[in-house]
């Protein structure tokens, strides 16, 4: 496998979360991602010499660069709604699901939206996190009580879906 | 619900509502590989417009070297432009030896300076026209 394959195999899950946490929908997390890959393609001679939490800091970089760079060519910013009708969902997805998670963190801020992402869908701890995002340990384990609180009261009906699964 | 459970059941529901499908994935990298190609594709191409341009342009705009290889023809340019370079040459070049189809910028330079030579020898001209009218 060629280095490059073996770092898109590695940060992909990673570079399409943040996109999602930055609020975009899937196709435009796909773009973003797309792009965001392009970029380190582009700086590759660089980005392969760093250890992965630097290239995982340097993607997210990179990524909410674009993001705000996408964001300032619509002038309009992404309703969750949207997640629904503009990608044609796969067959095992469920949308309803898709569109109450995306609505739940529609309703945090930016950050928190990201710290949550970052520890129920890439399961990063809190430490982790705190790294990627520059921001103190328990610092980020007080916010995410509170996003656990917020989530929990949003997303209340799919857990006792799953429960009962 | 404790928070260990709260906390499983979140990543849970995370993970169905936002997984990129194995599918999804494999279209993505096809899609990076595709844009990774297109700089090369894009040059390739662009160098063989200039290419075809260069040639087209080599042959219908003669350089200033290919036109001083082609032969005098009488009848170029007007008489009046005519009479200025039979008249008064200029700087040692014989007028006959004006080729033709001369730049526009060697005959102003040319008309110029037989208007600075009226400045400087006004009576030139009284003598042009006693001359001219004694050799027609």
């Amino acid at each position: 496998m060629e280095p490059f394959d073996a770092f898109y195999h590695t940060h992909v899950r990673f570079v399409y979360a943040i996109a999602l946490a930055r609020g975009a929908t899937r196709c435009e997390a796909e773009d973003l991602t797309q792009e965001a890959f392009l970029r380190a393609w582009e700086h590759f001679g660089m980005v392969c010499h760093f250890e992965a939490p630097s290239q995982r800091a340097w993607l997210r970089r990179v990524l909410c660069n674009l993001a705000t760079d996408a964001w300032r060519r619509n002038r309009a910013s992404v309703a969750v709604a949207d997640a629904l009708h503009s990608s044609a969902e796969t067959p095992e997805e469920d949308p309803a699901l898709r569109l109450d998670v995306m609505r739940a963190l529609g309703t945090l801020d930016p950050q928190d939206r990201e710290i949550a992402v970052l520890r129920y869908f890439l399961q990063m701890n809190s430490r982790e996190v705190g790294e990627l995002l520059q921001i103190p340990e328990s610092t980020i384990r007080r916010k995410l009580a509170d996003c656990r609180r917020h989530l929990a009261r949003q997303l209340r009906v799919w857990d006792e879906e799953t429960e009962d699964e | 619900m404790n928070k260990r459970d709260l906390d499983r059941a979140l990543e849970s529901v995370f993970q169905r509502a936002l997984e990129l499908t194995a599918e999804q994935e494999r279209g993505l990298h096809r899609r990076i590989l595709a844009s990774r190609q297109e700089p090369g594709a894009e040059w390739e191409a662009f160098t063989q417009v200039m290419i075809g341009l260069r040639a087209r342009f080599q042959t219908s705009l003669p350089n200033l070297s290919q036109l001083s290889r082609q032969p005098y023809a009488p009848g170029w340019g007007s008489p009046r432009e005519i009479r200025v370079i039979s008249e008064f040459g200029l700087h040692g070049v014989r007028p006959l030896r004006m080729k033709r189809g001369a730049p526009q910028f060697l005959l102003n330079w040319i008309i110029s300076g037989r208007q600075n030579r009226k400045k400087r020898h006004p009576r030139a001209e009284r003598w042009e026209g006693a001359n001219h009218g004694r050799g027609s």
